[in-house]
């Protein structure tokens, strides 16, 4: 817990256009959170698009203004600012979908998944300390890093960030379809 | 309560549209214990003896094992009976292929340990699964895409993250080296198994799931994960070598021993010129990131764009097989013109091994005269001439012209063609050979697994009598080889593989090399069995082409040593000595005990009437 004790926000980054899209990182964040094989159940998810595949590895970016704890009716979703995480309190969540709504809205990646079964939302809540994507990737993608050193960073969409790859590495233009 | 399995199986009858959920049979769970071994089990069971490939009673089924989705394992296994592989009479064999990828862990997590298909759409359709359900829905506005647009076309119309095995048009049009395509680059391309989807009206199977995977003992199986993560990507891992470079850094580690294809498999060694087709090419020129199979910690796929020439803003993932038929076996001196052609061949859906293979015995029949451009229509398909290639290729995928014989693959065109054209015709049983981990030209050790093997010249069947255990062994958990050879070499991989299974299942199947041996023991042999019932007699069809005998190697370290030519004498000798390490009499047929002493004894019966078993041998 070293990082709390130096009481800093933290999150998962990622390099472009490192991921391979192995998924891996999806596996052990249902592993930690559920403990069960199934990547359903995963704060993190891989978007493919075409022509690639390019793979785009979202997560809660822990944006500075949270529009999506705005959004959520119950009060369900919060963020803890003393432990700097965020926090769902399954026993208030309806599975409404507006949080992750407000996240797309406002141009982020819509980085908050739901519980295949009970619908709840699921987001990143950094392992508590020791993120297992960020700990598994083998493809050196995903970084544990201090949001202090970016400060205005937001979450951005999966499509954005595949033409950003695009746009550094394909000389030859086109138009992305998500497929995804 | 057993894990590892989702216990169901999903049969699909396409001539009436009927879908059942079958149990999976636990007792042949136990024996066979997954994919290779559990399919083949099912083809005994359920398909007729004496089947042809096309015919709608034909089945194909995709199957996973008890540790997909859970471990690395995430591959796809397909078998069915192949149009391509056959006995020296033309009767058909087993067919079998495999493909890395997200769609064999999607399938388990959608509630499914396997898919059979049987019969034949009246129409073009593909099958919907999702979540223990499934459907079928019309295809006809995807039968004519390439691989590359059914994907995108599929996962707009169902959902973004559904994985889709599909065929392209080789498959529709029957082409019998067609291949199964997913996610563009990643392909179960051997045997035929695109045709075989394409003989039932099915252009692809979509599938989505977020359902769990029952395991047996969680903490112990999360234990072992961490241990082989560790493993693999330790510095002495050859995988983790693999995973810098690719699989393409084979290509020159075997043109230096002289145990690549050259020219039509005539030579081994190209010298220096192979470095073009290598992997510090690819990586200066084109190579973008790495692409991996599902949860894999070692993702080894090089994904690159071609950036300059007439080919330039193509996609490709080079591999080592492909890339070794295309460039030294074809002889193409323009790397991005190799790529540009693996890249087309996966659009198309064709195999590019086998088309390798087609197009090098055309080239060398062109050359010799036997087929002149007029027999060509026109094309003049010379060493490494990519745009002849490509014209070549567009009349295969229609069955046009030329294109309609070379479609059958180069046993049935170099029987049509003749004049000794089945000299040099590289196949075995039909299957045109393969080159990544096993095969070259005149390796005796590692070229005879082609005779052997349930499938003809497959690259993926093993060399030696242990590789084959341990690559049965790996089709069965559709672990990916790699990763169950890596763990071999570099720790006590089969113990790890062996708790692994007993944390996923809580059944142990084998705790020790005799437990693993005898495991893939039992698979091979049921192989061979399947096979002699559908009419190989070993004698007659475990054959070589005639090129590996008669002409010696003049190039490379091999020349002028024992190695250049594999001696007739020693061949004969090697065959009986697999004959009996697989428990086989010296006509190579299982014996009855053999057959007994691995649980197979509801064979004898069918096979006493094909073939006499002696009682030991």
């Amino acid at each position: 817990m070293r990082e709390m004790e130096k009481a800093m926000q933290l999150f998962v980054d990622h390099t472009l256009p490192g991921c391979s899209g192995c998924r891996i990182c999806e596996k052990r964040c249902a592993l930690k959170h559920e403990k069960k094989y199934n990547p359903a159940y995963s704060r993190i998810k891989v978007y493919q698009f075409y022509p690639g595949p390019i793979d785009v590895p979202i997560v809660c970016q822990y944006c500075e203004d949270r529009p999506c704890v705005g959004a959520c009716p119950t009060g369900a979703l919060t963020y803890d600012s003393n432990i700097y995480r965020m926090v769902v309190d399954e026993s208030l969540c309806t599975g409404c979908k507006a949080c992750n709504q407000a996240c797309v809205d406002n141009g982020r990646g819509g980085c908050i998944t739901f519980h295949p079964q009970k619908g709840t939302a699921q987001i990143c809540n950094l392992c508590d300390g020791d993120p297992q994507c960020a700990k598994y990737c083998p493809s050196n993608t995903l970084h544990f890093l201090a949001l202090s050193r970016f400060p205005k960073r937001l979450a951005k969409p999966a499509k954005l960030i595949a033409s950003r790859i695009a746009d550094q590495f394909y000389p030859v233009k086109k138009e992305l379809k998500q497929g995804t | 309560m057993f894990g590892g399995y989702t216990g169901k199986i999903l049969d699909v009858n396409l001539t009436n549209g009927t879908i059942r959920k079958t149990a999976l049979d636990l007792t042949d769970a136990q024996r066979f214990v997954g994919a290779r071994g559990l399919m083949t089990k099912l083809l005994w069971d359920r398909m007729k003896p004496g089947t042809t490939a096309f015919s709608p009673d034909n089945l194909i089924m995709f199957f996973t094992g008890p540790l997909t989705g859970v471990l690395s394992g995430n591959r796809t296994i397909v078998r069915f009976k192949s149009p391509l592989t056959a006995t020296s009479t033309g009767l058909n064999l087993m067919g079998h292929t495999s493909t890395g990828g997200n769609w064999a862990p999607e399938l388990k997590y959608a509630g499914f340990d396997g898919v059979i298909v049987e019969g034949k759409a009246e129409e073009p359709v593909y099958i919907s699964v999702k979540n223990g359900e499934a459907e079928l829905k019309s295809a006809k506005h995807l039968w004519g895409c390439s691989v590359f647009e059914t994907e995108v076309k599929l996962k707009e119309e169902i959902d973004p993250f559904v994985r889709v095995l599909q065929i392209g048009p080789a498959g529709e049009n029957l082409v019998r080296y067609a291949c199964i395509n997913q996610e563009y680059f990643y392909s179960a391309s051997r045997c035929g198994g695109g045709a075989i989807m394409g003989s039932k009206n099915l252009k692809a199977i979509a599938v989505r799931g977020t359902l769990d995977i029952p395991v047996d003992d969680f903490d112990e199986l999360l234990a072992l994960e961490d241990t082989i993560h560790k493993i693999l990507r330790s510095n002495e891992s050859e995988v983790y070598s693999r995973y810098r470079w690719g699989s393409t850094t084979a290509n020159v580690a075997s043109n230096d021993t002289s145990t690549n294809p050259l020219k039509n498999w005539r030579e081994a060694y190209w010298g220096d010129e192979i470095e073009k087709g290598g992997p510090l090419q690819w990586e200066s020129r084109c190579r973008v990131k790495n692409r991996g199979c599902f949860a894999c910690p070692t993702p080894c796929n090089q994904l690159g764009v071609i950036r300059e020439g007439p080919w330039a803003g193509t996609f490709d993932i080079p591999d080592y097989d492909s890339t070794d038929l295309l460039h030294p076996n074809c002889m193409i001196t323009d790397p991005n013109g190799v790529y540009a052609l693996s890249s087309f061949l996966d659009s198309v859906g064709l195999d590019s091994i086998s088309t390798g293979n087609t197009l090098s015995w055309v080239m060398e029949c062109y050359e010799k005269g036997i087929l002149t451009k007029e027999d060509l229509d026109g094309v003049e398909l010379t060493w490494g001439n990519v745009p002849a290639m490509f014209k070549m290729v567009q009349k295969i995928v229609l069955r046009e012209g030329i294109g309609n014989l070379l479609a059958d693959g180069i046993r049935i065109a170099s029987e049509k063609v003749g004049r000794g054209s089945d000299k040099f015709a590289m196949h075995c049983k039909g299957l045109e050979w393969g080159v990544g981990g096993a095969g070259n030209s005149r390796d005796q050790r590692e070229t005879f697994c082609y005779v052997m093997s349930d499938r003809g010249g497959a690259h993926l069947y093993g060399t030696s009598v242990d590789g084959q255990n341990n690559f049965a062994i790996s089709d069965l958990l559709t672990m990916c080889f790699r990763n169950v050879m890596s763990l071999i070499a570099e720790s006590n991989g089969k113990e790890i593989i062996g708790k692994a299974l007993k944390a996923a299942t809580g059944w142990d199947y084998f705790n020790s090399q005799e437990g693993w041996d005898r495991l893939a023991q039992r698979i091979i042999v049921l192989e061979r069995a399947w096979n002699i019932r559908e009419g190989l007699v070993p004698e007659r069809d475990d054959i070589m082409p005639e090129r590996v005998f008669t002409e010696p190697l003049t190039l490379g370290p091999k020349a002028g040593t024992e190695a250049a030519v594999y001696d007739r004498k020693k061949f004969e000798e090697d065959k009986l000595t697999w004959y009996k390490a697989r428990g086989c009499d010296s006509h190579g047929i299982p014996t009855k005990k053999t057959l007994r002493d691995l649980d197979l004894a509801f064979m004898i019966p069918t096979l006493e009437k094909v073939v006499d078993l002696e009682e030991e041998a």
